[in-house]
């Protein structure tokens, strides 16, 4: 047990907390906090103490360090090309996960520092799995995708400036149209916007959740293929699908501890 | 011959608008709108809120990325307004930029008004204003005539290399301020009484908003001349670079937060 602890803590030390940027990580936190039972917010505060937001930012903030080793995968989902889990050396997003939620259910019989480990490695990966950067498609090629990205006018066509962007970092630049949000501003403005969907969006098991973003992420990698130029229509319209993800993996989050605080 | 230099010249001077019109910046907007939404009464920011379904930041800079993409191509123009030579708002050239968007807005919606309209047009333009109104409060959107004032055609250096005066000022309410979130910004800079408030809004007397604006718009060449090296700027130059960025930046709040209140009352 010990040594899932280390692969796990060593990978977030190596990688950090960041699936999109820290203040929409925190966003997701924020908004599951909303959404305890109370037997889980005792839970949660028990091991991460009350200011539970900042646990997003410490993991960023072990990541500058680059103190240790690490499991390259752990922040990936990866999926056969039937959009099936695929079991990878090194656990990835799902496997962990799924580790890190046993240690949970079992946290009287671990030490209070591998609960919050596991706690933090959840809040973690529960936004990483939302992160279409993180999802990994046998046979398409994901890590060194670009694409041209049209700028201004690019839907009118009089003047074409055309970008590369890669592909991880177009979904995990996310936020540049709201840089100045604080997590507390993401959570009201998310709630604002799919409050009425929190119990759709909370719908279903893990399993399931991964598999809806393989879905989606699956129809991206199918239109969006290297040197695709994407219009600035579609750019703005992939941000609204980014933030429907972030209030997913918040209302998750949120569901997530509470069914484990049971 | 002389037709297809004109075109040629009304289509670069349409170019340079596109070019240039990068408002006020992702976080200065942001930052505004937060300010604003700080300010509207209960029943106003109710109000907004059920016409957005999000808060006010969030749409605060829609405009700029919505804004070659049809149909809101005709928002291009709506950024900024033109001075006339006398320092007032020329509202011969109104109708389609900024300061004539906010007026006819006031027009349509206030005392009420706005209950009379479909909601879809409500929510469409109380998006208008959330950018529109802000942003023409950027000392570089105001449209100084070429005529009246030649010696504002002019790049400023960083680093010794060339960069757009319009677009250092559009950033400027973030100017030094990297990590700052809107709540941090409203926390240290409005600092504005309650007579002070009443002077800005001026109940909302937009020949008055636009004067100043054009007055204080000014500023901006007389603090970063030609050739200003932005990377050395003193102490002394960065201060009045934020003194004029956080000052038009509150005018900007106050002001929006009236309009919504006054239609929303």
């Amino acid at each position: 047990m010990k040594k899932i602890f280390l692969v796990v803590a060593f990978a977030l030390v190596a990688f950090g907390a960041s699936a999109w940027n820290v203040t929409q990580d925190e966003g997701v936190v924020v908004l599951a906090t909303k959404n305890l039972t109370p037997e889980a917010k005792s839970m949660v505060e028990k091991y991460l103490g009350t200011s539970y937001a900042d646990d997003v930012q410490y993991l960023t903030n072990l990541e500058k360090k680059k103190a240790a080793k690490h499991s390259k995968e752990i922040h990936y989902l990866h999926l056969d090309s039937s959009l099936q889990p695929m079991k990878v050396e090194g656990d990835d997003a799902l496997a962990s996960l799924e580790k890190m939620m046993e240690v949970v259910r079992t946290r009287n019989s671990h030490s209070k520092a591998e609960v919050v480990t596991a706690l933090r490695t959840i809040i973690n990966l529960m936004c990483d799995i939302h992160n279409f950067s993180y999802v990994r498609i046998e046979g398409v090629p994901h890590s060194q995708q670009e694409f041209t990205f049209q700028s201004y006018g690019g839907d009118v066509g009089k003047r074409k400036t055309t970008n590369k962007v890669w592909w991880s970092r177009f979904w995990n630049a996310y936020g540049g149209w709201h840089v100045g949000f604080s997590g507390n501003l993401w959570a009201e403005d998310l709630e604002l916007c799919h409050g009425k969907q929190r119990e759709e969006f909370a719908a279903g098991s893990l399993q399931e959740w991964v598999s809806q973003t393989a879905v989606q992420a699956s129809k991206l990698y199918e239109r969006i293929k290297p040197e695709y130029a994407m219009t600035r229509r579609e750019r703005n319209e992939l941000e609204y699908l980014n933030y429907e993800m972030i209030a997913r993996a918040g209302y998750r989050l949120g569901k997530l501890f509470n069914e484990l605080a049971k | 011959m002389k037709s297809k230099i004109s075109i040629l010249v009304i289509a670069f001077i349409a170019f340079l608008g596109v070019q240039s019109a990068k408002a006020w910046g992702g976080f200065g907007h942001g930052a505004i709108a937060y300010v604003a939404e700080q300010h509207l009464t209960p029943q106003a920011k109710s109000e907004v809120r059920r016409y957005l379904n999000h808060t006010l930041p969030f749409y605060a800079s829609w405009m700029d990325h919505w804004r070659a993409v049809p149909p809101f191509h005709p928002t291009n123009s709506w950024h900024g307004f033109s001075a006339a030579a006398d320092g007032t708002v020329d509202w011969s050239k109104g109708d389609g930029k900024a300061m004539g968007q906010v007026k006819m807005i006031l027009e349509t919606m206030g005392n009420g008004k706005y209950k009379n309209l479909p909601d879809s047009l409500v929510r469409h333009n109380i998006l208008i204003l959330v950018h529109a109104l802000p942003d023409m409060h950027c000392p570089v959107h105001v449209g100084y005539s070429k005529k009246d004032y030649p010696e504002y055609r002019y790049s400023l250096r960083r680093n010794g290399k060339t960069y757009k005066t319009h677009g250092f000022w559009d950033g400027s309410p973030g100017f030094q301020r990297r990590g700052w979130t809107y709540e941090k910004y409203s926390s240290i800079v409005d600092n504005i009484t309650p007579k002070q408030a009443k002077k800005i809004v001026k109940k909302g007397n937009l020949e008055y908003w636009g004067k100043d604006i054009i007055k204080q718009g000014h500023r901006a060449y007389a603090i970063t001349p030609a050739n200003t090296d932005i990377a050395k700027l003193t102490a002394d130059e960065k201060a009045n670079v934020l003194a004029l960025a956080d000052e038009m930046s509150m005018k900007a709040a106050y002001r929006l937060a009236y309009v919504l209140n006054e239609i929303f009352k």
